[in-house]
């Protein structure tokens, strides 16, 4: 009884510091987190910083086709966003103010700027007829001119290096619309551009936010049309699913598990306390997660409820051999050593997933091991307080569907000599050609809708595919500005065919600006020059002087180039100065000057799965081997051996099943073998360890179904990944229930013999 | 009493600004070709002298603008749906990726074809008071942005506008710079563009 207190005190004990521990931002449900680790810190900061900005981006997009009345909603759209509160800035209208104060600030360095266009005319050697007649064609167009340009900028150099900076939009905007307007193909469409004011993976905020673009949409004119992307709107999806998973898989598991167990045991008894085992195992878990990790992401939560399968197993053998006992003699001491060791080997198995370096495998496997330790402490010191063997009755139809699946053919034909090993060598020279996927995009299920309105708006904006990019880190801004005008220039010759632009484009570094003041300081004092002065009636005689700069810190560094230049300039990550360039979908190739990193988060992330897909498959194998040895000290090597053997091929059947059934085959296929091994294992130590092979074939027949239950509707999920799992699951604990009598027909005969007999 | 109402109605329609605008829309409205010469004189407040710039014009239906400045130095601009090319003494058919002279061409094209939509769209139009023979009609911009580039426009031509067409723009910005534009039609055709004609295009 006092055992039981002290149990029961310390699990309150943890929950509630867990609860006091557990803030707004506990339940996390960010897809990057899932993400593995980069080894690098500077790529895993890089990737970081760039994940970030975009997470924080929701674009609005309003088409239709009357220009004028698009702008009104637009407008009102616009109003609707910055009144919500929701995001720290909604841009929808071309910002010229900011433009201009950057014009401003930027004149006194005149002499130190030039356009792209302009650099690269300078570097193949134009004379000065060149520029002069450059600026003489925008006199003689339409271009309007200060007073200011005139006396001080007559060939209007800095205003092309100022129309330059346009081309870092690509969409194509109506210069004459109050609005951000596009016009493409008979269609118009008014760009708002907003940036969330908290993070995009908070659950409310996406609420929020999704509930704002549905009124916004409702708003507009009825032939308008409203369609959005940013990360918040795949995340509030995403959430919205796994929700919906977790709560459906869930509830599926629990009516399963109500169902079967009433009309089991014929009495609500074994439920009700089989109920808050789970319930106290899961809790547990939980808490115990969140004062570890301080956090816990739903991903743990949909596989970590999966160990309701297990621990269901601890109730279903105790309630089993309770009801087999006889009265007076408790259940317990027949069941613990196989509960024990039950426990120890599937945590064996989870430990090994602490060692991945994945922080969610981690966050699963401890999750997991809490949840079974709790489960194994509830059976044994909770349960034979409560169930006295007279207490407990197995229905005889249980009995009976257990022998019949106990004495399968299957079970018989492997309980053959040598049989065993000839499907295992067969079953291993098969899974050799499985072809895994790794491929990140094809685990994550991005909404078609969502997905195609991105492609939409990506279109209208004519925005790159930004998958790859090459980023140059570098302590010195000059270095670094000098490294990516190598890489440019190598892009520009190699891929004349991109439209490639740079920081470097905007941003000179010292040497260039030494190098162009001298260059205005000859142009201004060039004969084609002063002709073109005196055909105009310019005075000359201020131009070419060098301009007095305040020399207050670099003033490449101000506020407005380097908003303008936001995509592009990172700022400083870990003390380095670094620059981004997207590469898009241009062949570039990995080895390019500068010593540019390249970046795809896409190929790089799926890497990494396989990588982890490989280490875990090995920890996988070393746990196996680990159990097996643990097993041999107490049945032998031999023994021991078919023990793990039939676990494994279950688990071969499934993941071969699942491969040819067209569904993924990756790191998350090792979590379901991970699964069926620790439950198949669970299922063969029972057997051999009880001598009455029929309650114990009850019990494993029990679990076993409600485990295909839950895990057939994790089948059904939307995430092509979690389908998988799902299935392979299911497939194997089916298979393991099929083959797990083996071990017992060899071993256990006079049982089985003398019921059958 | 019939007649001087019908008159007065005739009257009415005559002088509106819209009435104008309509006659020349219809007008225009079947085109496929014109080719202007012009005369632009640029008056900038900053310098005494005029810019004064000669050349030709082309415009064609479904196919784009071409604006040769020949004087006093040579300046192709060639808009079409591929993008906008200058050829000059330096390079030829280099692109400009100039949002803002994509959008210059644009009201260009709409002037020039009188597209009574696109600038009812962006101007107040209105009818100024001229001599006998010859019209005037003014264009003020209606958003407040557009009016910061350019303060008005004025289409200027003779009667009847329907064969002589628009023979001068002013465009005056918000500076106080005055850009006027001599035009001198050449060809206006409905046929369809011959081979001559398409290639300047490519």
């Amino acid at each position: 009884m006092s055992r039981a207190a002290v149990w029961l005190v310390l699990l309150i004990t943890i929950v509630v510091l867990a609860l006091w521990r557990a803030g707004p931002e506990t339940l996390q449900t960010s897809i990057l987190k899932l993400l593995p680790q980069y080894q690098s810190r500077t790529a895993q900061a890089v990737t970081a910083r760039v994940s970030e900005q975009l997470s924080e981006q929701l674009v609005v997009l309003i088409s239709g086709s009357d220009p004028a009345r698009i702008e009104q909603d637009a407008a009102r759209v616009a109003v609707m966003l910055r009144d919500s509160g929701l995001f720290a800035a909604v841009q929808d209208q071309p910002d010229h103010e900011r433009f201009a104060q950057l014009a401003r600030q930027l004149w006194p360095h005149r002499h130190a700027l030039l356009s792209a266009a302009d650099q690269q005319a300078l570097e193949a050697g134009r004379p000065m007829g060149y520029f002069v007649d450059q600026g003489r064609a925008l006199w003689y167009g339409g271009s309007a001119v200060s007073e200011q340009q005139l006396r001080q900028d007559p060939l209007l150099l800095f205003t092309r290096y100022l129309q330059s900076l346009a081309q870092l939009t690509e969409a194509r905007l109506d210069p004459l619309s109050s609005q951000l307007l596009i016009h493409q193909g008979g269609q118009v469409h008014a760009l708002i551009l907003a940036r969330l004011e908290g993070s995009a993976w908070l659950p409310e905020l996406q609420q929020q936010i999704e509930t704002l673009l549905q009124q916004a949409a409702d708003q507009l004119a009825a032939d308008h049309r409203l369609r959005s992307f940013g990360a918040v709107r795949y995340a509030a999806h995403a959430y919205e699913r796994a929700r919906w998973e977790v709560s459906t898989v869930g509830l599926g598991s629990l009516i399963g598990i109500m169902l079967l167990f009433i009309w089991s045991f014929r009495s609500p008894g074994p439920l009700v306390a089989s109920v808050l085992s789970i319930v106290l195992a899961l809790t547990t878990a939980a808490a115990v997660s969140v004062l570890v990790f301080g956090q816990i992401h739903i991903f743990t939560l949909v596989f970590g409820a999966t160990i309701v399968g297990i621990s269901i197993d601890y109730c279903l053998h105790f309630l089993a051999s309770t009801a087999a006992a006889s009265p007076g003699r408790p259940a317990l001491r027949h069941i613990l050593p196989a509960l024990t060791i039950s426990l120890l080997s599937t945590s064996v198995v989870y430990l090994g997933f602490v060692w991945t370096g994945f922080a969610v495998l981690a966050q699963i496997s401890l999750f997991s091991i809490v949840g079974l330790v709790v489960a194994w402490l509830n059976v044994v010191l909770l349960f034979p307080l409560w169930f006295k063997p007279a207490d407990v009755h197995l229905s005889p139809t249980v009995m009976r569907a257990a022998r019949r699946v106990h004495d399968n053919p299957l079970a018989r034909l492997l309980a053959r000599p040598g049989v065993m090993w000839v499907l295992l060598a067969v079953l291993l020279v098969a899974a050799m050609q499985i072809a895994p996927n790794d491929d990140v995009r094809a685990m994550q299920n991005l909404s078609d809708s969502l997905r195609s309105e991105q492609a939409d708006i990506a279109e209208v904006m004519a925005l790159p595919e930004a998958t790859r990019a090459a980023v140059i880190l570098d302590q010195d801004l000059d270095a670094a500005l000098e490294r990516e005008k190598a890489l440019l220039d190598h892009l520009r010759q190699a891929h004349p065919e991109g439209h490639w632009l740079g920081v470097s484009d905007f941003l000179p570094t010292q040497s260039q600006q030494q190098a162009r003041a001298a260059f205005f300081a000859a142009l201004y004092r060039s004969p084609p020059f002063l002709a073109f002065a005196q055909e105009l009636g310019l005075p000359v005689a201020d131009l070419g002087k060098p301009i007095d700069e305040d020399s207050e810190g670099d003033w490449r560094l101000s506020e407005p180039l380097l908003a303008l230049l936001e995509s592009r300039w990172l700022g400083r990550i870990e003390g380095l100065h670094a620059l981004l360039l997207p590469l898009g979908e241009a062949a570039v190739s990995d080895r390019l000057p500068g010593q540019a990193l390249i970046l795809d988060q896409a190929r790089d992330t799926s890497a990494l799965f396989a990588q982890y897909r490989e280490r875990s498959m090995r920890l996988l194998a070393a746990a196996t081997l680990v159990i097996a040895l643990m097993l041999a000290l107490r049945h032998g090597l031999i023994r021991a051996l078919r023990l793990v053997t039939l676990p494994i091929i279950a688990g071969l059947v499934s993941l071969l099943s699942v491969w040819a059934m067209g569904l993924n085959v990756s790191l998350f296929s090792v979590l379901a073998l991970l699964l069926i091994l620790g439950m198949g294992l669970d299922y063969v130590i029972f057997l051999i360890e009880s001598s009455d092979g029929q309650t114990v074939m009850s019990a494993v027949l029990l679990s076993s179904i409600t485990t295909m239950l839950s895990f057939g509707l994790l089948a059904l999920s939307e995430v092509p990944v979690i389908r998988s799992f799902g299935a392979s699951v299911a497939i194997g604990i089916a298979v393991i229930v099929l083959v797990a009598p083996a071990i017992s027909q060899r071993f256990d005969t006079p049982a089985v013999s003398g019921e059958d007999s | 009493m019939m007649l001087s109402l019908m008159l007065l109605m005739f009257a009415e329609t005559t002088t509106s600004a819209e009435a104008h605008m309509a006659r020349l829309d219809a007008a225009f409205r079947e085109s496929t070709y014109q080719e202007y010469t012009f005369t632009q004189t640029r008056h900038l407040p900053v310098i005494s002298r005029p810019l004064v710039s000669t050349g030709r014009l082309i415009h064609a239906r479904d196919h784009g603008l071409i604006w040769d400045i020949i004087e006093p130095m040579q300046v192709r601009t060639r808009v079409t749906a591929e993008g906008i090319f200058k050829t000059t003494a330096w390079q030829d058919n280099e692109r400009v990726t100039d949002h803002q002279m994509q959008a210059v061409s644009d009201l260009l094209v709409a002037l020039l074809d009188a597209d009574r939509d696109a600038l009812e769209a962006r101007f107040e139009v209105t009818l100024l008071p001229t001599e006998p023979g010859q019209w005037q009609i003014g264009l003020t911009p209606r958003q407040r942005l557009f009016r910061r580039v350019i303060a008005r426009i004025e289409l200027r031509g003779r009667e009847p506008l329907e064969t002589q067409g628009i023979e001068a723009i002013q465009i005056e910005d918000a500076n106080g710079q005055r850009t006027l534009l001599d035009l001198q039609q050449r060809v206006r055709s409905t046929a369809p563009l011959t081979d001559a004609q398409q290639q300047l295009f490519r």
